[in-house]
């Protein structure tokens, strides 16, 4: 079985819950980190870990987690990207593995902020670097939650 | 490991006490509800219960739910947030008492020997086989012949240097392991494989259910022939030493494409030891120990058996806190252009203004095209499903 597991840095708690709702996510019970499991099929399972940007807790889980991670997601809102912070511990792991996952971005925001931007830029995100990709999102929209988990797994290149 | 209940009568302390009580030392069972510490004292094994903050009434009634459970045996300590309830509380039949505040090394000070002492008073004067053994210098695979041989119902929890599993036996046969994301014969090959573990049998009653559905017998003769063949193996891996770093003249990003290669330069970019690179990856051992081979083979690995000094490399990382920065001051554009100019016009300059953007953030460092096309295929086949 092949598992790809990801990391959810939130900013709040309804973020990732709001994403997710598109999603048939099961909970992970044994794990003391927030994790959710997502099977693809019997041979493909998805892993998402979930913090908050204000908790260090879960150290050593990390710890263990970080070279595994295909992706790290960081989840803000329009309003409060200016106070994102990655909590110390995630942001020193983030460092030392620097390269082995992708960066998203995704920052929730309604329709008309959006207006500044060219519409390849609303469909396919914005270009951070080589493998890292901001996207906008808008929470009231259901196709808009899936057509982000869509993008999400897109090869970047 | 040590397994806390805490009894929670302020929420405000909920935080505090989960991220100060943590794994791999503490393990916390944490509720406001009496009814549900009982459970909790019932059916896990608790060291020690913690009644946060406590109020003389509330002790008291726990002890007595305690008296009538038969459970009165484990130490309780109130943590009291004033002089009058640490007075109060003092009176009753509890292990210790803390107030609060209290530096954290004075706290675990007082922890630690409320939970030594029961450790030891649990070892020694039990006239019964222990409830609990630490058998830190047997292997699992001792454990599991043990537990088998003598048909217990036991949880088997091994740590080794913060990696974490757990073996569930009923009646001697094994019906469940796990090993972080790992389940049944992939976590039970990761495990039996780790060195220096502590690990510690629990003899309880277990209802997990049987998700391995293979014979005990099997399974074990399976893992022993696995142990010996990745041992042999072991021992052939280049000149059998048991650390290994990446070379300073390679580039991980040479091995972007194959993902086991790039996370074992990864990892041994200061060095690591063999077993650890088995703990840390979620891949096969067998095909961990075959990248690495090749690894050795190309010089990209090198092994301390070589006799090569092991340089503590500290490689040049490139900061994600570019990102942010540049994605703050983004925004701060963004916004400024909404501002200031029609959005006709700040749509024409995006281009030019978001290319300042583009190749900085995560520099090269970044890998990309991790996954493989099939996987990805699945996951957007799934997701267009929904």
């Amino acid at each position: 079985m092949k598992i790809i597991e990801s990391l959810f840095i939130e900013q709040n708690d309804d973020m990732f819950a709001g994403l997710s709702e598109v999603l048939p996510l099961a909970p992970l019970p044994d794990s003391k980190l927030p994790a959710f499991r997502l099977e693809i099929d019997p041979e493909l399972v998805l892993i998402f870990y979930k913090i908050d940007t204000d908790t260090n807790l879960y150290p050593e889980i990390l710890e263990n987690i970080f070279p595994h991670l295909e992706r790290i997601v960081l989840l803000t809102s329009a309003e409060d990207i200016d106070n994102f912070k990655i909590p110390a511990f995630v942001l020193q792991k983030m460092e030392e593995y620097s390269g082995s996952f992708t960066a998203v971005v995704v920052i929730s925001l309604n329709d008309d902020s959006r207006r500044g931007l060219k519409e390849p830029y609303v469909d396919k995100g914005l270009f951070l670097g080589e493998g890292s990709h901001l996207f906008f999102w808008n929470p009231q929209q259901r196709d808009d939650s899936l057509r982000i988990w869509k993008k999400m797994w897109e090869k970047f290149i | 490991m040590f397994e806390i209940a805490v009894y929670l009568l302020d929420e405000k302390y909920r935080r505090e006490i989960l991220s100060s009580l943590i794994l791999p030392q503490y393990l916390v069972h944490l509720s406001s509800d009496i009814k549900e510490v009982l459970s909790f004292c019932e059916t896990d094994l608790i060291d020690v219960i913690l009644v946060w903050p406590a109020k003389k009434q509330l002790v008291s009634n726990l002890l007595d739910l305690l008296r009538k459970h038969q459970q009165d045996y484990l130490p309780v300590i109130p943590v009291v947030r004033n002089h009058e309830d640490f007075h109060a509380v003092s009176t009753l039949a509890i292990a210790n008492v803390i107030q609060i505040p209290l530096p954290r090394k004075e706290f675990f000070s007082i922890l630690n020997t409320v939970l030594d002492a029961k450790h030891a008073g649990d070892m020694a004067a039990s006239p019964f086989p222990p409830l609990e053994e630490s058998i830190e210098k047997t292997s699992l695979l001792e454990a599991l012949d043990i537990s088998h041989n003598n048909e217990n119902n036991a949880l088997i929890s091994i740590n080794a240097a913060g990696h974490i599993g757990r073996v569930y036996i009923r009646k001697g046969q094994i019906v469940r392991a796990n090993f972080r994301a790992l389940e049944g014969m992939d976590a039970l090959r990761k495990l039996v494989i780790l060195q220096n573990i502590d690990l510690t049998i629990h003899y309880t009653e277990v209802d997990e259910e049987d998700l391995l559905g293979i014979e005990t017998g099997e399974i074990l003769s399976e893992l022993t022939s696995y142990s010996q063949e990745l041992h042999t193996l072991m021992k052939k891996l280049d000149s059998g030493g048991e650390t290994y770093r990446t070379s300073e003249n390679i580039d991980p990003d040479s091995y972007r494409k194959d993902k086991m290669k790039r996370t074992i330069l990864s990892l041994c970019r200061d060095s690591e030891t063999i077993f650890n690179t088995f703990a840390v990856m979620n891949q096969e051992n067998l095909q961990i120990l075959k990248s690495m081979q090749e690894l050795l083979d190309k010089g990209a690995l090198i092994s301390s058996a070589a006799g090569l000094p092991l340089i503590q490399e500290k490689k040049k990382k490139n900061s994600l806190k570019t990102l942010f920065r540049r994605l703050e001051r983004f925004w701060q554009k963004e916004k400024q252009k909404e501002e200031e100019l029609p959005p006709e016009k700040a749509s024409s300059q995006d281009t030019e203004d978001l290319s300042e953007f583009m190749p900085e953030i995560a520099g090269k460092n970044v890998r990309i095209g991790k996954l493989d096309q099939s996987t990805i295929n699945k996951i957007q086949n799934f997701l267009a499903e929904l």
